[in-house]
């Protein structure tokens, strides 16, 4: 079964009350046929300005030179902007990207209102369908890219927070869902993370617990199905998640072990980063050192990072910022240093990311030519916003599929030529291989964007 | 436009009964009235032409109400028809006695077909429980039912909840980990924390339906079976490991065989209340011992101990029931489970001592039996029974208030230093859990009480150093502090409450005109508020939905819900955005109910004045289901005591009670269920006790669908299985 009618069966399930398990497509055969290819998203959380994003050199019209403006002039544009960014600076909050331009593409204007991003868009963002804070309305493009490229985990997430809710809740869901109310987890745990994914390349002891380990999952299976025997109708389904999770941890474990030498290689130290976090920022770092092994081992090829877990709170000690957890979202970011900060942060990992993948060779390049990393805010463009306008970063070309370099602005809804979040989201999966006609646009949706992918996006 | 309850309640109730009566001799001819009311008001929109919203009355009625889908659709068009929403103006409109006739047709089909539903959607939310109709469950208003309907809950499985979990870690270390209290304790610590979680929207948290475990929550409780298991064995002092563990993991030989079958079986006993069966002690001492081969005694024993709390036992609640269906095809639950069920439903933990001993002796069979259960735990004020707060707590959604964000300059700009919503919280806390020990008209005393506690939790800090300040005061030549509250924390103020009035006791007496109940609680009104301002509307739509039984669709996603930024201006005038006739619609229902409380600000203050002018109070009753509260309100405490009055808004309160202690949303085959909980509510003189006990001795509790009446029969040996020795 092909991912598109999978989906397409997945969906017709779902909204009849009753949906299959669902199993992993098997990569060992696919990922033979297909070109290396990798996503990374990140997400932060109380928006992101499209001022930040907006080279001052770039005008609507000839006035467009203040960042205060640039709201305005948003709204009066009736037509869709597509230039080089080569001959433009790029403003302070994303500059640290300016020696990677070429590769950069800025998008603006994306209608997301359906989500109604106000105070995040838990699954919504990455969905975009209307959010909620427990049950995800359907699928998110990360999972959709999971199954489209796929690989022994397929997709990785991380949730980032204070270190005391990442403490508290080491897996938690928000970004990303495979279907409507199933979400995927995300890791906040660094440690529990690099546990469930390099445990198999520990020496010695480490290695034996995770042999033990695998040894108890497969004991528990027995129990497992026994009382899936005398499950029926609704309650089966609803035991599916867990009979399928006993199976694909198993069998994830399994296939790790195959590649516990690469996985031996790439492992990341685990420091004291890890053990002993003096403040978010360690374990920020530390999941993004566990994300990376990850893409470069090539446990996963979708990765996903929700900087403030799509609430609207939050916390950034090791920042220096002033304003702390849902504060920041009541500043003014074209005017906040603590803005400047926070978004050149973003913008430094978002490097680091870069510099790793460009130094794993592959294909006779690097990772990072078969790579795209995709910004944006799971709140829209601000804390308290509409997501008429919602600001992405593309960065990379995923195998020469991406156009780089770009600006491309399109008219804001209800201008002719406005066109919607899923519409990107559709040109990924179009980017990705695996084509389909829409993102999210069926039922209640439909009407709200036209189908297809956004043609200035494609090469 | 609604259609005030002017229809001739009687003789709707009338026809209904007499249609019951001659449903099936008179059927054809209702059919064929009931098909040309459609022909003539409906398929023009709802037809073979055009199917607005998806609906096409004219073929899903050739169907009858038969289909679970269809169900769910003829309920919705029951509601809208009855409220005059279809047909939509503009439109010839039918007369009340048409409309009441097409209405007992349907009531009836939907008794008919009226079963518990075995697949899951949206209706099945909390949010949509209002969806059955009110007047399908209590159609007599105060008077005895006629529904002999046989109810019972899906056969089911019911994931532990947090609470469960952490108890279940809690009970087998013997609270030896800190983090399991809630804190996290130092880091470094170990941390046993629950992989499961709840939603938090505000409604209930737990229904059976809901939650599922997936490979990731298995990872972490492979995890966190081991650390248990650890932490179990690294009890000293009082708190000794149990022996049939510890034996195992000191001994320097290895154990016998016969040492480690012990030790499953007291871990089975200790997580499942249940001793393993004979292929299960087989298997697991097998594996504990193969694993005590190769890591040694003790990380082997750790390792083995773990898989019983691996078992799909100690994840999930079973509630499959067992022996042969009854005449309804509805089997009861098995003794064990029932235990389960009885313990979880008022506290977080397995069953004690008591029920496990009522099983052994084969006295939990009956539905004398679990009433004798229920109520010994009821009135056995030693066991925590944290299930029942949680209720009022869901239902009320006041626990929301911290979560309720105010801007540091709100904060300033309101007069407030300092600002503690947790401490507002606990006092509502403690108002209910007071209301709750008196046991007598507890909804009505908790809608209209003047009582309250104020800053309930600075007071024992206040006696433990009142002498101490005294002396230091009078050391000083000054006064002493005659009162707990702090001229900096200002709890006090959000109830309008002058220190001077203070008596030193707890609960004390607010002013009546100012004050009446949970729903003028300053936690209540902060949960039901925005960052900076009231939230009229959501306040209406809870006394819409909770207290009146209404539902109110969600907010189309065409329209960007947003009032006018306009900061010098009161919410009122603000709010008349939504008066434009496609919103009103739905704002009628909820912003005249809304608005009364206006006579609060947003931190739960009584008012006068907003913005420097008089805050207009004024709202309406409209259309509520009982025609003796409808009508205009001058503000929130007329209003609150008149809901208070009405026994439509007891028959609500009890569906919510419903709700929660099924864990599902009723259907109209629950109708005798709901009757009898509201009676044994009012005979008792509106005492909780009661109504708990009465709900959970019903059928609705007590009996399950049997897998033979959704067409599918169970393999052999699980039936056997259901038979497991406590």
């Amino acid at each position: 079964m092909n991912n598109l009618s999978r989906r397409t069966v997945l969906k017709g399930l779902a909204a009849g009350g009753i949906a299959a398990p669902l199993a992993w497509p098997s990569s060992a055969a696919a990922a033979a046929e297909r070109k290396p290819k990798r996503v990374v998203f990140f997400l932060q959380n109380h928006g992101f300005c499209p001022a930040h994003a907006h080279p001052r050199s770039i005008g609507f019209s000839d006035a467009a030179d203040e960042h205060a403006e640039v709201h305005k002039l948003q709204e009066k544009l009736d037509r869709v902007i597509d230039e080089p960014l080569a001959a433009h600076k790029l403003p302070p909050w994303i500059d640290p990207l300016e020696p990677i331009k070429d590769r950069v593409t800025i998008v603006q204007g994306l209608n997301g209102k359906h989500v109604a991003p106000y105070h995040g868009a838990p699954y919504g963002a990455l969905g975009g369908f209307k959010k909620s804070s427990s049950t995800p309305l359907g699928e998110t493009i990360d999972c959709a890219l999971g199954r489209a490229l796929p690989a022994v985990v397929p997709l990785l997430a991380f949730g980032w927070e204070s270190l005391d809710k990442m403490e508290a809740s080491p897996i938690h869901y928000a970004s990303s869902a495979w279907a409507a109310s199933m979400p995927a987890p995300m890791y906040c745990s660094p440690v529990l993370a690099f546990d469930n994914l390099f445990g198999v390349a520990k020496e010695g002891t480490a290695r034996d617990e995770f042999d033990a380990d695998t040894a108890l999952l497969d004991f528990v299976r027995d129990d497992v199905e026994r009382l899936n025997r005398r499950l029926r109708g609704a309650e089966k389904f609803k035991f599916a998640p867990y009979l399928e999770g006993f199976e694909s941890t198993s069998e994830r474990r399994r296939r790790l072990l195959a590649m516990s030498e690469t996985l031996r290689k790439n492992s990341p130290q685990i420091t004291e980063q890890f053990t002993k976090p003096r403040f978010e920022l360690d374990w920020w770092d530390a999941c993004l050192e566990v994300g990376l092994a990850a893409l470069i081992a090539g446990v996963t090829n979708v990765l996903t990072v929700a900087s403030g877990r799509c609430t609207a709170s939050g916390s950034w000690i090791g920042l220096g910022l002033e304003h702390q957890g849902h504060s920041i979202g009541h500043t003014k970011q074209e005017e906040e240093d603590d803005w400047l900060k926070l978004r050149r942060h973003n913008m430094q990992m978002l490097l680091r990311i870069v510099r790793a993948l460009e130094a794993a060779p592959e294909a006779g390049g690097t990772m990072m030519d078969h790579t795209l990393i995709v910004y944006t805010s799971c709140h829209g463009e601000t804390q308290h916003s509409t997501g008429d306008r919602w600001p992405f970063l593309l960065i990379g070309d995923l195998g020469g599929t991406i156009r780089s370099g770009r600006y491309v602005h399109y008219p804001l809804a209800p201008h002719a030529g406005s066109r919607t979040i899923n519409a990107l989201y559709c040109s990924l999966l179009h980017a990705a291989g695996a084509p389909q006609d829409s993102f999210n646009l069926e039922g209640r949706q439909q009407g709200l964007d036209k189908s297809g992918p956004l043609p200035e996006m494609l090469a | 436009m609604v259609r005030l309850v002017s229809c001739q309640t009687a003789f709707f109730f009338a026809l209904l009964l007499s249609l019951i009566a001659t449903a099936a001799a008179a059927g054809e001819t209702e059919d064929e009235f009931v098909a040309k009311f459609v022909q003539r008001h409906c398929t023009n929109c709802h037809g073979p032409e055009v199917q607005e919203g998806d609906l096409r009355l004219d073929s899903m009625l050739a169907e009858k109400a038969t289909a679970e889908v269809g169900h769910a659709t003829w309920q919705s068009v029951w509601r809208r028809l009855r409220r005059g929403d279809m047909p939509p103006e503009g439109e010839p409109r039918p007369n009340d006695a048409e409309v009441d006739r097409v209405l007992a047709w349907l009531g009836v089909q939907l008794m008919r077909v009226a079963r518990v539903r075995s697949e899951f959607g949206d209706e099945d939310f909390p949010g949509q429980g209002n969806a059955v109709p009110h007047e399908l469950l209590f159609p007599y208003g105060e008077q005895t039912s006629h529904v002999a309907a046989a109810t019972a809950s899906p056969r089911r499985i019911w994931r532990l909840s947090p609470y469960n979990y952490r108890e279940q870690v809690d009970e087998l270390t013997q609270g030896f980990v800190g983090i399991l209290r809630g804190k996290i304790g130092s880091r470094g610590t170990p941390v046993v924390a629950s992989p499961f979680g709840l939603t938090s929207e505000a409604e209930f948290r737990d229904y059976a339906f809901r939650y599922r475990v997936g490979g990731p929550e298995i990872e972490q409780l492979a995890l966190n079976a081991k650390m248990t298991v650890e932490l179990m064995l690294q009890q000293r002092g009082p708190r000794k490991p149990p022996r049939d563990l510890s034996t195992i993991a000191e001994s320097e030989t290895g154990p016998t065989d016969e040492q480690i079958r012990a030790a499953v079986a007291t871990m089975f006993g200790k997580v499942l209340r249940r001793e393993p069966r004979e292929d299960e002690l087989r298997r697991y001492t097998a594996f504990a011992r193969e694993n005590i081969e190769r890591l040694g005694s003790r990380k082997g024993l750790v390792l083995g101990m773990a898989a019983v709390l691996m078992h799909p036992e100690a994840v999930f609640r079973l509630e499959l029931g067992r022996g042969q269906p009854d005449e309804h095809g509805r089997v009861t639950l098995a003794p064990l489970e029932l235990a389960h069920a009885i313990s979880f439903g008022l506290t977080d933990r397995r069953p004690d001592d008591f029920l496990m001993q009522a099983v052994r002796d084969g006295k939990l069979l009956s539905r004398q039996d679990v009433q004798r259960e229920v109520l010994r735990i009821l009135d056995d004020e030693q066991i925590p029974k944290p299930r029942i707060l949680r209720f009022f707590q869901e239902y009320f959604g006041y626990t929301a208030a911290p979560s309720v964000f105010k801007d540091d300059y709100v904060l300033r700009d309101a007069g407030f230093m300092k600002y503690y919503p947790e401490r507002l919280v606990e006092d509502t806390d403690r108002l209910v859990l007071h209301i709750l020990e008196q046991d007598r008209d507890v909804l009505r005393e908790l809608l209209t009480t003047e009582l309250s506690f104020v800053d309930v939790a600075s007071v024992p800090n206040w006696v433990k150093f009142a002498n101490r300040r005294a002396e230091q005061a009078r050391a000083k030549g000054e006064t002493p502090p005659a009162h707990p509250f702090d001229k900096k924390n200002k709890v006090n103020e959000h109830y309008n409450f002058d220190p001077a009035d203070w008596r030193g006791e707890m609960p004390l007496p607010l002013d009546p005109r100012q004050r009446a109940g949970i729903l003028t609680q300053p936690s209540w009104l902060i949960a039901h508020s925005t960052n900076t301002d009231n939230h009229a509307i959501h306040r209406g739509k809870w006394i819409q939905e909770r207290l009146l039984g209404g539902l109110i669709p969600d907010t189309p996603i065409t329209v960007a819900a947003q009032l006018p930024d306009e900061p010098h201006e009161t919410l009122r005038h603000r709010m008349r955005v939504t008066r434009e006739a496609y919103c009103w619609k739905c704002h009628e229902r909820m912003d005249p109910l809304g608005l009364p409380l206006e006579m609060f600000d947003h931190f739960g203050r009584h008012r006068t004045e907003g913005l420097g002018r008089p805050v207009d109070t004024s709202g309406a009753i409209l259309d509520s289901g009982d025609e003796r509260i409808d009508g205009p309100v001058g503000d929130g405490l007329e209003m609150i005591r008149r809901l208070a009055e009405s026994p439509r808004v007891r028959q609500v309160f009890v569906r919510h009670a419903f709700r929660y202690w099924m864990g599902r949303n009723e259907t109209v085959a629950d109708a005798a269920t709901l009757q009898a909980a509201d009676r044994a509510y009012v005979e008792s003189g509106g005492g909780m006790r009661s109504l708990i006990a009465s709900l959970m001795t019903s059928d609705a509790f007590l009996y399950r669908t049997s897998p033979e009446s959704d067409g599918t029969t169970p393999d052999a040996t699980a039936e056997s299985e259901a038979g497991s020795k406590p």
